[in-house]
């Protein structure tokens, strides 16, 4: 079944919640895209900028050294971390960023958390030659100066938000607080797989270059598909990029890892799969950690591009119809996969993918020799530094 | 027409067509800054001339609002304000006020979380009469108006400038009683100007699609304001303005406040002009 419906639904998650003032604009921009979806020339010119602006295809690296540790299948990291700005994020922004400019809107909005999408809408609107605006939240825009600064030498404006939880879910908030007063004029680069319809249809079509790449990779490599293809979630853009193509091979596995911060007993984390209900935020119907009146509550995860009370409603029904599972790590097995893959194999990840590693090893280590497993390496270490460094210090 | 002339929402609404006369609807957040000083200033205002009383329940992540509303919300919400806390209050201004029509004003994701039946029956139990819920737009409102159809409740829906004229049909269809019109595009607070030119052309748009009566809100503070607006629609809502003085605990200045714009949109009356 092709999902979304005409209505953006997915099953039944997703939708278009959103004040009146948005809905004329979703509208044209959900026009504006199936006309692009059927235009060839659009598509070259994405794929031409991923190819030499972006650095795609990215590697599918055998990780052998991981492989002997897991003492199973063979893993294959997809490395999305070598990506221009290091993270999968610029596959979005710049497909976003090129559909706004055609559709002659000027002026780019975007929210960010761990900061690597407001890093990637920045480039893309300055290669584009785009004002550009991001919403960060004051917590994150703290334990993620490096990509503040960065974004400000990309010529973007970072408006620091200080209301609510000061996270991403208010960086959204305070996003589509700009939209509804500036709505003629700008387009709102999310940076994942949330939103109103069509915003997680449009993300996922931009992010699945990724599985697409991985399939055909794997194919030409191992001339399989794989058992398991592991990524994190958080918005969950990176892992409905790897999984979207795999979908329809039952034989793959789709495994999702949420954050599971401190523990799911102890309220804080960001696993809204694994510990939240169905509600109604940011536009769409999915899982929400909330309250039982509905208040979305406070999150917690080492890092910051996963905390967030939310998921893609694509998840949410992957999870329901039951074709993908979805398990969590906490902070401190994050901290172990982010040493595990920097000793073994010499990449250091980025905090969000680094809480599927323990789950890729687990996997794999129950598989046979013969067997296959993709991990979507979403993002690099770099801007993760000083946060691991208060962890780890005296460890290293 | 369905539902019209029905319960108190539909009442007044026939009353202030007959009196030719421009409604002044009043917003205030329950628990701001706490639950007896809300309390008290929705009294305020109703003892002020409201026509209809929006109910404000506050809610963790406000995207419609501006500072002013998102601070009540927020300060009301660490007060532990909650459900039975909005439900009590009508519940009391209910008993105080019989004729003037409450509508709860609150996102969708309560309603949605805590069950539509229950929710429209809680609020139906406690004097509610009706529903705005500024994140659902009228393609996502079926669930909701199949249930407060059920129940005798209303659900209002709001209208804004980028309506088209296609998207003005759809409220206008679905829209109980009343169209909520946006001012313009952006969130709820106080503006030193409002863009009446366009906001005439879109209301003249709206006329020409609905002949449900619309009331216009977002940004409208002082009397003069509301006189404009009000000699283009059929009423004013009024909610930042309130919920600031309200939170500073002036209840003379708020009286004063909706007394300046109760007056303004009486001199509209024709009755006053007789």
């Amino acid at each position: 079944m092709k999902v979304p419906n005409e209505r953006g639904y997915f099953g039944s998650f997703g939708g278009r919640f959103v004040p009146e003032t948005l809905m004329y604009a979703l509208e044209e921009l959900e026009e504006e895209y199936q006309k692009v979806k059927e235009d060839p020339s659009f598509w070259q010119e994405f794929e031409y900028y991923l190819r030499e602006f972006a650095g795609r295809p990215t590697p599918l690296y055998f990780a052998k050294n991981l492989t002997e540790y897991a003492g199973g299948a063979k893993i294959y990291i997809k490395r999305e971390d070598l990506l221009h700005t290091g993270a999968h994020k610029i596959n979005n922004t710049l497909g976003q960023a090129l559909l706004a400019k055609r559709m002659g809107k000027n002026r780019i909005i975007a929210e960010t958390g761990a900061g690597q999408h407001g890093v990637a809408t920045a480039t893309a609107c300055a290669l584009l030659g785009l004002e550009c605006v991001v919403y960060m939240g004051e917590e994150d825009a703290q334990r993620q100066r490096l990509n503040v600064f960065r974004m400000k030498l990309l010529g973007a404006e970072v408006r620091v938000v200080k209301s609510g939880s000061r996270t991403l879910k208010d960086a959204i908030n305070e996003a589509l607080r700009d939209w509804v007063a500036n709505v003629e004029t700008t387009h709102y680069i999310i940076g994942s797989v949330v939103g109103p319809h069509p915003f997680p249809m449009m993300v996922r079509d931009f992010q699945s270059v990724i599985g697409k790449e991985a399939k055909g990779q794997i194919l030409e490599k191992e001339g399989k598909l794989p058992k398991a293809v592991v990524a994190c979630v958080g918005g969950g853009s990176n892992a409905m990029g790897i999984f979207y193509p795999f979908v329809e091979d039952e034989g793959v596995r789709l495994v999702g890892v949420e954050a599971g911060g401190l523990g799911l007993e102890t309220g804080k984390h960001s696993a809204s799969i694994n510990a939240g209900q169905v509600g109604v935020l940011h536009g769409m119907k999915s899982f929400f950690l909330q309250d039982e009146e509905g208040q979305i509550l406070t999150t917690h995860s080492i890092s910051a591009g996963l905390d967030y009370p939310g998921v893609g409603p694509e998840h949410a029904y992957l999870f329901e119809s039951g074709r993908a599972e979805y398990v969590y790590a906490t902070d401190q097995e994050a901290l172990e996969g982010f040493k595990l893959l920097s000793r073994l194999e010499g990449i250091i990840p980025a905090l969000e993918p680094a809480h599927a590693v323990l789950k890729v090893v687990e996997i794999a280590g129950k598989l046979s020799k013969e067997d296959v497993v993709i991990f979507n390496l979403s993002g690099r270490g770099d801007k993760d530094m000083e946060t691991v460094m208060k962890h780890l210090d005296g460890e290293v | 027409m369905e539902g019209v002339g029905e319960g108190r929402l539909g009442a007044k609404i026939e009353e202030l067509k007959k009196e030719g006369a421009k409604a002044l609807v009043s917003y205030l957040t329950v628990g701001y800054p706490t639950f007896e000083d809300s309390l008290e200033a929705f009294r305020v205002v109703l003892r002020e001339g409201t026509d209809i009383l929006e109910i404000g329940f506050p809610f963790s992540d406000p995207v419609a609002d501006g500072p002013t509303i998102q601070k009540a919300h927020q300060v009301a919400l660490e007060n532990g304000t909650r459900a039975k806390d909005v439900f009590n209050l009508s519940r009391t201004l209910r008993q105080e006020f019989e004729g003037v029509p409450f509508l709860l004003m609150t996102y969708y994701n309560p309603i949605f979380r805590m069950g539509l039946e229950r929710f429209v029956k809680l609020a139906k139990d406690n004097g509610v009469d009706g529903f705005i819920v500024p994140d659902l737009p009228p393609e996502e409102c079926l669930d909701l108006k199949r249930v407060c159809e059920r129940e005798g409740m209303s659900l209002v829906l709001l209208a804004s400038p980028t309506s088209t004229e296609k998207r003005l049909r759809l409220i206008c269809q679905h829209t109980d009683h009343l169209t909520y019109f946006v001012s313009l595009t952006g969130t709820t607070g106080e503006r030193d100007v409002l863009p009446l030119e366009r906001l005439k052309e879109r209301l003249a748009l709206y006329r020409s699609v609905c002949e449900k009566p619309v009331m216009v809100g977002f940004g409208i503070s002082k009397g003069e304001q509301a006189k404009a607006v009000a000699e283009l629609s059929d009423g004013v809502v009024v909610g930042s303005a309130f919920v600031k003085l309200c939170g500073e605990r002036r209840s003379e200045g708020l009286r004063e406040k909706v007394r300046e714009i109760k007056e303004s949109l009486l001199s509209l009356s024709p009755s006053r002009n007789l």
